[in-house]
């Protein structure tokens, strides 16, 4: 059996994705075997259809013979396409209900789709991370897929995992496949969902047991993080802060932060302010309101819209502690 | 046109005269004109799309443009051409003159069905300019019912067409029923006459469903009563079950009438009598019939459940056998006859072959476990333009060859329709074969943007695309060139054809026939 899947492969396997899940050969066996199928009678058809064309052209024959029916004809090609296609059908179902095995050990993740992104949710312990874009999985594992969509129907695919399943909002679906070779694969919502659904790929990267639980201990500390001042400060790495504030005492292009809670400033207009929670917050969300001597001709965005309250909050946590 | 003696072409004159008429071959001219307008905007949305998708990167649409196009595109294609284009043109030409009837039996309901059609397509058209349709013409909920305002237009568009095709239906049925000339029992019936039949059955059944369904998207937006979004407590896979309880019936709505002039075309062209003439007729009903409980197959991976999946995959390996019946017995009729390659049975051999890889690529597709990979990606793109382009519309261009003297008067020039009817193969095939490759490897359908490592496919297809439209714009060139300045011809019979369209005179007249045939044998008796 696996030698004939193997020469099937080889035969058709260029107008297929690599295989690189457990179930991957389910489908390309019978993929395979059906397209044997429409090869012969493809061109069983055309041949007989060109051969009577070419034999029985106006030129070389001059009489048409009188045939209305055969009985023994309509039987056969009656009967033998039905236990055919029934067949196919058959071995599509049995197929199908082997693809979709749950096993009771399988690896949980959960699945969030939305215009136009894919969004992975991991537990561990009680814990739990999200990622974006990239799902890291465990090879050689059965992984169960959780999903829902929160806005309209999206769809899971991996071709070369030959796994699809629509994702539908208010509803959750499962999916479960076992990945077989490490790499990155292709991950496509394959129903349409509006403006950008053909940027709404991802990928999914498939690492050993090892590395993946490496990967996850890492993202599950990233996320669990509840110090606001850790947040803070993370925050003033990610947005861009250090990119023109020291907290050193160094000049880069803005003022440096060291020290600024709490800090009496001399304004541009002679005003002296007391940087307190108020004014930091100020100076983040309408940077031109207070400019503090000397920096005239630096601008800064606002960053209005970009960080919420919270995220304020633990900014100003961070730079509290700039002693 | 013709000039020569009065027929129903110069019976009368004036444009009133055709706006208001009520003679079943001037309404379908009527047809002829705005079904292939149609066709040409609906062609010319496909050439942008083509374009577009040259570069895997945007190349001069957004992807709202390219969703807008693409939803146009199919909407255009399903609802203002195909569905129509066999039933309403050409069977409006020639179902009452091979049944040797006068006219249909509701002349005022035949030429209102036009009018639906024209008000419906407006509507569904002016809808570009309220900012267009994105949804594809699937109008899949509940990504429809929060999109922009003019789907509903849309919508009321496809309602209104709806009404038309319900309308050309009921019309068949009864004129088949109560019009058939003496001696015409439905065994003596042509091949064609019981496509239709078949067709107008799935009509009157499925079209209302749509009706209904599209009435409730239009109830859901308009009075946010929560049908099929979620978020207002409705369930958005009820309308992939409705939507599709229509729209695969319509499939075979779109299809079975060109095998019934594939059937006709065959018979004449070979000279010979028609091969297993009660199972071609009988495999019709048969589609008409098994095509009501196979939609699920559209739904496969949708979150339906997995034994309902398993009673539609099924079910739908059954559909393939009677369509399997057909293209045996036509390829059997070819054998020992007088075959003649004009263009009419060019464009009929064109079907066959094209139908044939529609038939089998759709077997994958039934396969359940197959479907998981294959659904939603360019495979299927290629297989149902196999079956709709390949098979709907080649044998609708077959239909239109083989009828034009017979409607016109006028003989349209040989040798360029047979050139064009083979530029459209090559085209088509040069299209469509990449996309299958494409599809297998998992580029997935309705995708502005795609992965580079499909780009040769995406090109391959492109180029094959501008030779297809270069047929498609050289066989409709010829019809209308040779409509006004073919050689005229009156005779009756030019094809050697066995059905009563051929035994009255060229252009018909008014009412058809000087003398109501009378029927002693079945059709296609070449002894």
């Amino acid at each position: 059996m696996e030698k004939i899947s193997e020469l099937l492969y080889m035969l058709f396997g260029w107008s297929l994705p690599e295989q690189a899940s457990k179930q991957a050969h389910l489908v390309d066996d019978l993929y395979g075997v059906v397209m044997i199928i429409s090869i012969v009678g493809f061109v069983g058809l055309m041949s007989a259809m060109t051969f009577f064309v070419v034999r029985y052209h106006r030129s070389n024959s001059d009489k048409s013979a009188y045939i209305p029916h055969n009985i023994l004809a309509e039987t056969i090609w009656t009967v033998i396409p039905t236990i055919i296609f029934l067949g196919i059908g058959v071995w599509g179902l049995v197929a199908y209900y082997k693809m979709n095995e749950i096993p009771d050990d399988a690896y949980k993740i959960q699945v969030t789709a939305k215009q136009w992104m894919w969004e992975f949710t991991y537990d561990k312990d009680g814990k739990e991370a999200s990622v974006t874009e990239m799902m890291y999985i465990p090879i050689d594992t059965p992984i169960l897929l959780d999903m829902s969509s929160v806005d309209v129907l999206h769809s899971f695919y991996v071709p070369s995992f030959r796994v699809k399943r629509d994702v539908v909002p208010g509803m959750r679906s499962k999916l479960s496949f076992t990945a077989t070779k490490l790499g990155d694969f292709r991950l496509f919502c394959a129903e349409f969902c509006g403006t950008s659904h053909s940027r709404m790929r991802g990928t999914v990267r498939v690492v050993s047991k090892k590395r993946f639980n490496k990967w996850l201990n890492f993202e599950i500390k990233e996320a669990n993080i509840s110090d606001p001042v850790e947040l803070g400060s993370r925050l003033f790495q990610r947005k861009g802060c250090t990119s023109c504030h020291s907290v050193d005492g160094s000049v880069i292009i803005g003022p440096s932060l060291k020290g600024i809670y709490g800090r009496q400033s001399e304004m541009q207009d002679g005003t002296k302010v007391l940087a307190d929670a108020d004014y930091i917050r100020e100076s983040i969300l309408k940077p031109q309101a207070k400019i503090v001597n000397g920096y005239s001709g630096v601008k800064m965005n606002s960053f209005a819209g970009q960080l919420d309250e919270k995220e304020l909050g633990y900014l100003i946590k961070y730079l509290e502690t700039l002693k | 046109m013709a000039a020569s003696g009065t027929n129903y072409i110069n019976c009368e004159k004036g444009v009133w005269s055709w706006l208001t008429t009520k003679d079943h071959k001037r309404i379908a001219l009527m047809y002829f004109f705005a079904i292939l307008a149609f066709f040409l905007v609906g062609g010319a949305f496909a050439i942008l799309l083509r374009t577009e998708l040259l570069t895997a990167e945007p190349l001069f649409m957004s992807g709202n443009t390219y969703n807008r196009a693409m939803t146009l595109h199919g909407s255009i294609m399903v609802f203002m051409v195909i569905i129509p284009g066999i039933p309403a043109l050409l069977g409006n030409f020639a179902l009452p003159l091979m049944l040797g009837a006068k006219d249909v039996a509701f002349p005022k309901i035949n030429l209102l069905s036009w009018y639906l059609l024209m008000t419906g397509a407006a509507i569904a058209i002016l809808s570009l300019f309220w900012g267009g349709v994105d949804t594809g013409w699937t109008f899949y909920t509940p990504y429809s019912s929060k999109s922009a305002d003019a789907v509903t237009m849309v919508v009321l568009g496809a309602f209104i067409m709806g009404m038309s095709s319900i309308m050309t239906g009921l019309n068949f049925i009864v004129t088949i029923h109560q019009l058939r000339a003496p001696g015409m029992t439905f065994m003596r019936m042509p091949l064609f006459v019981w496509s239709l039949y078949a067709t107008a059955i799935m009509q009157i059944l499925a079209t209302p469903v749509l009706a209904i369904t599209l009435l409730l998207i239009a109830t859901e937006r308009i009075f946010a009563i929560g049908i099929f979004d979620p978020t207002l407590g409705g369930d958005p896979v009820l309308f992939q079950h409705f939507f599709w309880f229509y729209s695969h019936p319509a499939v075979y709505i779109m299809v079975v009438p060109a095998m019934g002039i594939v059937s006709e075309v065959i018979a004449t062209f070979s000279q010979k009598t028609i091969f297993g003439y009660k199972a071609i007729a009988f495999s019709s009903i048969g589609i008409a019939a098994i095509s009501f409980l196979v939609w699920g197959h559209h739904m496969f991976v949708s979150g339906q459940s997995d034994l309902a999946g398993s009673i539609f995959a099924i079910l739908t390996m059954l559909v393939g056998v009677p369509t399997a019946i057909k293209i045996f017995n036509w390829v059997a009729t070819l054998y020992k006859g007088r075959i003649k390659l004009d263009t009419p049975m060019i464009w009929t051999l064109n079907f066959i072959a094209n139908f044939t890889v529609g038939g089998v690529t759709g077997l994958f597709l039934a396969a359940f476990a197959v479907d998981v990979h294959l659904h939603d990606t360019y495979f299927v793109v290629a297989h149902f333009h196999y079956t709709m382009l390949g098979g709907a519309l080649t044998g609708f261009f077959s239909g239109l060859y083989y009828w034009f003297p017979k409607m016109t008067g006028r003989m349209y020039n040989e040798t360029q329709g047979r050139i064009a009817a083979v530029l459209v193969f090559i085209g088509f095939n040069a299209t469509f074969i990449p996309q299958f490759i494409m599809g297998s490897q998992g580029m997935p359908r309705r995708y502005h943007t795609y992965d580079g490592i499909f780009a040769p496919y995406h090109i391959a297809s492109t180029i094959g695309s501008y030779v297809l439209a270069a047929g498609f714009i050289f066989a409709i060139y010829i019809l209308i060139r040779d409509m006004f300045k073919g050689e005229v011809c009156t005779e009756k019979n030019p094809w050697g054809g066995t059905t009563l369209e051929w035994e009255t005179q060229t252009p018909p007249i008014h009412e058809n026939f000087v003398e109501i045939p009378t029927v002693t044998s079945r059709p296609y008796e070449y002894r």
